[in-house]
């Protein structure tokens, strides 16, 4: 009797003192993107492929930093893409602003490029509101579209070639946003009507 | 329609009113001009890929939309670097080498994620060389433009780094273009180093390696390991760490030290070398003790005068 006793005592107290084995569930947001540096969908057979990689490799394909053991994505975010001036006054300025803003930026740089399809342009028609001249831009007599990241009122025009870096980073931070300024003032001399052009941002990781 | 047994008709009739009037006001009043934003995110950023003629591979990257709902337009464009520390200029003029497929176009809702596969073929025919290039997402998100201004779209990058090469023929090279510090420094500020690596070869490396930094009895006090960043073919980078800054902290140096920078470029065996030296004072320190003590001593002459 005393030994069944014992026994079921000893036997309560393992089902008390062990930890219960429970499952959990990881769902982040990083976790749901999968390293792909294996090669999953090559054509080369993945033995050829095999990780650490050899002294002279032939070929291979690493995705990701080395320096970054997660794989934590590239973020770009542009809080508004509507810049409307409405319906533009002669001699009063429009402004409008966005933000820019790239997210986990731990791989330690990234680099922000515009570039306009054309000048602000009437609907159905070749008439233009000119590019500002790169400056200062506080008085109500200069005329023209440009943008401004900095807050001393410096404005540029905008590049239609090819894209121009108008923001770079070295930086580690989580996130880094960045306003950007869009402003328009018009002379009495613009013809009247409804201007418009395509604005394109690209944010480009170090590599 | 059941009427509730707690209320009395007119009760009954004011609230079917009342109702009745919330209705119109909500289908009265115009629907609100939401902002329309974009978010993407792109993994992986980069990807590194050393092929021969005649091969292929492909990796797949997965594009979340975290904005509105979109229309993704994919493309390649030729790269090349703009400074010392990475960042790129996308030549949009260069034609990209035809060794790349991909989806070029698919709706993207909100909160949706795709996976797309990028399928590298290389002809038989392909010549040996490096090529640096940016896979674009481009997001085409309708805004609405009421009279004059801007629509906004916007790109996310993710680089390719391709080198063309037949087995056994890559062969990294680089030198030291500056490592450096102040010949003089103080001990309570942390020691800053600049490190530039040229890759002197035709194809790109990662540069593995790192700074020993030896006391005046030679003995190894610290190691800085470099961030295993890629150098294009003929090009230079300054090289940090992981933490973006290329510094030494110690507690309270003092006196002389050797600093020994070392890299083995990638799939090299052929480590490269630099050695500087440089005193470390606390001469911030002795200058304000001069200071205090000067005007200690200035007071009492003061004092007595």
């Amino acid at each position: 009797m005393y030994q069944v006793i014992t026994t079921l005592i000893f036997t309560i107290f393992l089902f008390i003192s062990s930890t219960p084995v429970i499952a959990q569930t990881i769902s982040t947001e990083s976790s749901r993107f999968k390293f792909t540096n294996l090669n999953s969908a090559s054509d080369i057979p993945s033995s050829n492929l095999s990780f650490p990689p050899p002294i002279n490799p032939d070929q291979s394909l690493k995705a990701g930093f080395p320096y970054i053991k997660t794989a934590i994505p590239f973020i770009f975010t542009i809080s508004e893409l509507s810049i409307d001036f409405n319906t533009l006054t002669p001699n009063t300025p429009s402004i409008q602003t966005n933000k820019l803003t790239i997210s986990n930026n731990i791989i330690g740089g990234y680099s922000i490029a515009l570039f306009a399809n054309q000048p602000l342009t009437m609907k159905n028609s070749s008439i233009t509101i000119p590019d500002i001249t790169p400056g200062i831009w506080k008085d109500n007599s200069i005329y023209g579209y440009g943008y401004s990241i900095t807050n001393n009122h410096y404005f540029s025009p905008f590049p239609y070639d090819s894209p121009q870096i108008i923001i770079s980073s070295n930086n580690l931070n989580s996130a880094e946003t960045t306003q950007v300024t869009y402003k328009v003032n018009i002379n009495n001399s613009q013809s009247i009507g409804d201007y418009e052009n395509i604005i394109n941002f690209i944010a480009a990781p170090i590599y | 329609m059941k009427i509730s047994s707690t209320l009395l008709p007119h009760q009954f009739i004011k609230r079917q009113v009342f109702l009745f009037l919330l209705i119109c006001l909500f289908l009265g009043l115009p629907a609100p001009a939401l902002a329309q934003s974009l978010s993407l995110s792109v993994w992986p950023p980069i990807i590194d890929v050393i092929l021969q003629p005649g091969k292929s591979i492909s990796q797949t990257y997965q594009l979340k939309n975290l904005g509105n709902d979109t229309i993704i337009i994919t493309s390649i464009i030729p790269f090349k670097s703009t400074d010392e520390f990475g960042h790129i200029q996308l030549l949009p003029q260069q034609a990209p080498p035809q060794y790349f497929s991909l989806l070029d176009s698919f709706p993207l809702k909100t909160g949706q994620t795709q996976n797309v596969v990028l399928k590298i073929t290389i002809p038989e025919t392909a010549p040996l060389a490096d090529h640096y290039l940016s896979l674009l997402f481009q997001a085409n998100t309708k805004s609405l433009i009421k009279n004059s201004g801007s629509t906004i779209t916007g790109s996310i990058a993710s680089n390719i780094l391709l080198t063309i090469s037949q087995p056994n023929t890559i062969n990294h090279t680089a030198s030291i273009k500056q490592f450096s510090t102040n010949k003089f420094l103080d001990s309570l500020s942390p020691i800053p180093f600049t490190f530039r690596l040229q890759n002197t070869s035709d194809n790109h490396f990662k540069a593995i390696g790192q700074i020993n930094i030896f006391n005046l009895f030679k003995q190894k006090i610290a190691t800085i390991s470099f961030r295993e960043d890629n150098i294009l073919a003929h090009s230079i980078r300054q090289l940090t760490t992981t933490s973006s800054s290329l510094n030494w902290n110690p507690l309270f140096p003092l006196g002389k030290y050797t600093a020994t920078a070392t890299i083995t470029p990638q799939n090299s065996t052929n480590p490269i070398s630099q050695t500087i030296s440089f005193f470390v004072f606390p001469y911030k320190l002795l200058l304000a003790l001069i200071l205090f003590f000067l005007f200690i001593k200035l007071s009492k002459y003061i004092k007595i005068f």
